[in-house]
Order: C-alpha cells, then sequence, then structure tokens
C-alpha cells in the first residue's frame, strides 16, 4: 500500500481540527471538574500546588478519623470510670451497714457482698476499652495531632483494679472486728479519691483533642476550597483582592471581635 | 536550657501574662519555663494590625499570650477564609500556619505569619505597580 500525502494545506487544516478537539475536551474536562486548571500542563505550579493540597486535606481525614477514635476511647474509659465510682459508692455504704451492727453473721453476708463488688470492679476495668486500648487496664493512647507526625498526645494509662491503683483490699476476717470494716472503708474513700483525680485528668485530655479535632475540621473545610480556588489564581488579581478585602474587613464583624479579644488580652498592656 | 533576652534601657516585653519594662540600662536576662515570651519588635498592636495578613498575625499573638487559646479560633478561622478567598496563593502559608497551631508550637505560627505578611505586601505591591511584574511573579511562590 503506497502512503497518503497530503498538502500543506491540508496538513494545516487537519492540524487547526486536532487543536481544536484538544481545545474541546480540555474546556469540556473544565467543565465537569469545575476548575480551570486539571492537569500539569495547564499551569505547573497552580497544579501542583491545588495537587499538594488536596493530597493534605486527606492526610488531616486520616488523622480526623484517628481523634475520634481517641475520642471515643476516652469517652469509654470515662463510663468506666463513673460506673467504677458508683460501685465503691455501694460498697461503701456495705461497709456503714456493717459498721452498724454488732452481728457477726450479718457482717459475714455483707463482707461477702463486698467481696462480689470488688469482682465487679476489676470486670468493668477490665472492659472499658475500645480497639483494643483500655486506659483503664493500663494501655496508653498516643493521638497523632499533624501530619507529620512531630505532635503527638499521650494520655497515660491508669490501673483501675482492685488490686491495682484504686487498692482495694479483700475484707479481713470478714468484718469480724470493726478495726477490719474501718480499714476497708477507709480504703474505699481513698479509691474514691483516686477515681475523682482520674475523671477530671481524662476530662482535660478529652477536651484537648476535641479542640484539635474541631480545628482540624476547620482547616479540612478551608483546604478544600482553598485547593479550588488555587487553580484560578492570578497574582495581580490577588494583590487587587487583598486590597478591596483590607477595606471591606474593617467594618466586619469579624475585625471587630478581633479588637475587643485584643483589649482582653495582655496586649492591652502593649499601647 | 533558658531563653537569654537582652534589652534597651526602656525596652518592653511580655512574659506570660505581664507587661516587663526595662529600667534605664541594657539588662540581660535568663528566663525559663513555658511562659510565652514576646519581644517589642515582634508585637503588633491592634492598631498597627491593618491589613488582612496582619490581622491573622495579630489573632495568632492572641492565641499564644491567652490562657485559653481555643477562644480566638473562630476569628482565626474568619480570617484565613477571608484571605484565602482573596489570595488563593497564600495557601501555603496559612497551612504552615495552622499546622503549627494544631501542634501548639504558637512561637514558630507566628514566625510563619510573619512570612504571611511578607508575601501580602509582595502581592499587594504588585498589583499597585500593574501588570508588568506578572512573568516574575510565579518563580517566588513556595510549595505546599
Amino acid at each position: 500500500m503506497s502512503d497518503i500525502v497530503l498538502s500543506a494545506g491540508v496538513r494545516s487544516n487537519l492540524l487547526q481540527l486536532q487543536q481544536t478537539a484538544e481545545l474541546i475536551t480540555s474546556t469540556q474536562t473544565k467543565l465537569a471538574t469545575g476548575r480551570r486548571v486539571n492537569s500539569a500542563l495547564d499551569n505547573p505550579i497552580n497544579f501542583f500546588t491545588a495537587q499538594s493540597l488536596n493530597v493534605r486535606a486527606n492526610d488531616l481525614n486520616a488523622l480526623l478519623d484517628t481523634m475520634s477514635t481517641a475520642i471515643n476511647t476516652i469517652q469509654a474509659a470515662n463510663n468506666g470510670i463513673s460506673a467504677i465510682t458508683k460501685l465503691v459508692q455501694s460498697a461503701q455504704s456495705l461497709a456503714s451497714q456493717a459498721q452498724q451492727t454488732s452481728d457477726t453473721t450479718v457482717r459475714a453476708t455483707l463482707a461477702s457482698q463486698f467481696d462480689s463488688i470488688r469482682s465487679q470492679i476489676d470486670q468493668l476495668a477490665g472492659d472499658a476499652g475500645i480497639n483494643g486500648v483500655n486506659l483503664l487496664g493500663g494501655n496508653d493512647l498516643t493521638i497523632t495531632l499533624n501530619e507529620s507526625a512531630t505532635s503527638s498526645v499521650t494520655i497515660t494509662a491508669v490501673n483501675d483494679t482492685t488490686t491495682g491503683d484504686l487498692a482495694i483490699n479483700g475484707p479481713t476476717n470478714d468484718w469480724a472486728d470493726i478495726a477490719d470494716i474501718t480499714l476497708s472503708s477507709g480504703e474505699l474513700t481513698a479509691a474514691l479519691t483516686k477515681l475523682r483525680s482520674q475523671s477530671q485528668a481524662l476530662s482535660s485530655n478529652l477536651q484537648t483533642v476535641q479542640i484539635r479535632q474541631d480545628f482540624t475540621k476547620a482547616m479540612i473545610n478551608t483546604l478544600n476550597t482553598g485547593a479550588d480556588n488555587l487553580t484560578l489564581a492570578d497574582s495581580n488579581e490577588e494583590g487587587a483582592n487583598l486590597l478591596a478585602l483590607q477595606t471591606r474587613q474593617q467594618l466586619s464583624t469579624t475585625a471587630l471581635s478581633l479588637a475587643s479579644q485584643a483589649d482582653q488580652n495582655v496586649l492591652k498592656l502593649f499601647s | 536550657m533558658g531563653l537569654k533576652v537582652e534589652l534597651k534601657p526602656g525596652e518592653r516585653f511580655i512574659l506570660g501574662e505581664c507587661l516587663v519594662t526595662n529600667g534605664d540600662q541594657r539588662t540581660r536576662l535568663l528566663i525559663e519555663g513555658h511562659s510565652p515570651i514576646l519581644r517589642e519588635k515582634d508585637i503588633m498592636t491592634k492598631a498597627q494590625a491593618d491589613t488582612p495578613a496582619k490581622r491573622i498575625y495579630l489573632v495568632v499573638q492572641l492565641m499564644y499570650t491567652s490562657p485559653d487559646p481555643a477562644v480566638h479560633h473562630p476569628t482565626y478561622f474568619s480570617l484565613m477564609h477571608d484571605l484565602v478567598q482573596a489570595a488563593p496563593s497564600a495557601w501555603p502559608y496559612i497551612v504552615e500556619v495552622s499546622n503549627h497551631i494544631l501542634a501548639n508550637e504558637m512561637y514558630k505560627a507566628l514566625k510563619s505569619a510573619k512570612a504571611l505578611i511578607a508575601y501580602e505586601k509582595e502581592l499587594i505591591d504588585n498589583a499597585s505597580r500593574g501588570e508588568s511584574v506578572r512573568a516574575g511573579r510565579p518563580t517566588n511562590r513556595k510549595p505546599a
């Protein structure tokens, strides 16, 4: 088969047709994605910056998942602590009942009830975990706070068993002697104090992680719009926009609240 | 290892929630601990913060010196949103500031906010000088 020879005129027409087809495809892609820059060839710098912003948003989303799991784990531990607190309180009421009677048979019954509450406490402490992390059972929880994993928070676990941090011993002598009951009662009071401080520490950790979570969410939202807008960027337009924004912001509520926040800060001394 | 601060006569700085003013001679201080420290030259006052990026610097500064930084987060995001709408190419800077805030490295966040102010100035200057500089612009852009 002999080659088909194209004249210069036909060649140039064909070339134009091909270019038009390319233009149509690219316009269609732009229409479909809503972005002006779709490939590295359109505008390399904007494309790669936008790409990396999108990747960043994805990384942050993964972080957000970790934070949500962490929040659930902390909440599970906190629920465990409140349930254990209730059990310790009922153990204490058993002790005070025992103190009010001199009948050793009754005391022995109360003592055995006390012992069964102890094993319930141990069970609860063992079940307070999520995804294999139990903050009441000695598993520390480490939460990563940024994508590069250079910043993290570690929540140190406690050991809320009767033989562990709570240190509630079994009833000596079946509470036959009043001194045995006083001993148990003292241990229970100490355990309650310990539980209260553990719960406070957990709440403050929970708050820290929640603040970071909200911040990350807001960051992802703005990151996504940022990446989309970036493909439309033009530096002169941006400069003009900034000047307009500068004027507009002077009267905005954000600027007003910024000013009032500054007035409440140590910065007010600096004028 | 503490922070060494050298003060000129009458120079002021913020230490925690206090304003410290030097007396009438040069002083060298060694400060240890975790309180926020801000030198006079790094401080942006309410009156000075008159551009979008400078306002972001001010709010980061408020977070740094405030006992409860989270109070300022909504203001921060509102300002940041404004800026990104106006100048999307400032994104890499904003991300840097945000990441430092997220990692609770407020002093580094302030440093990055300073870079943002410089970038904003560049954009505004370019716009006031006109179209001629357009070709040279993108090379200065930081990768994300």
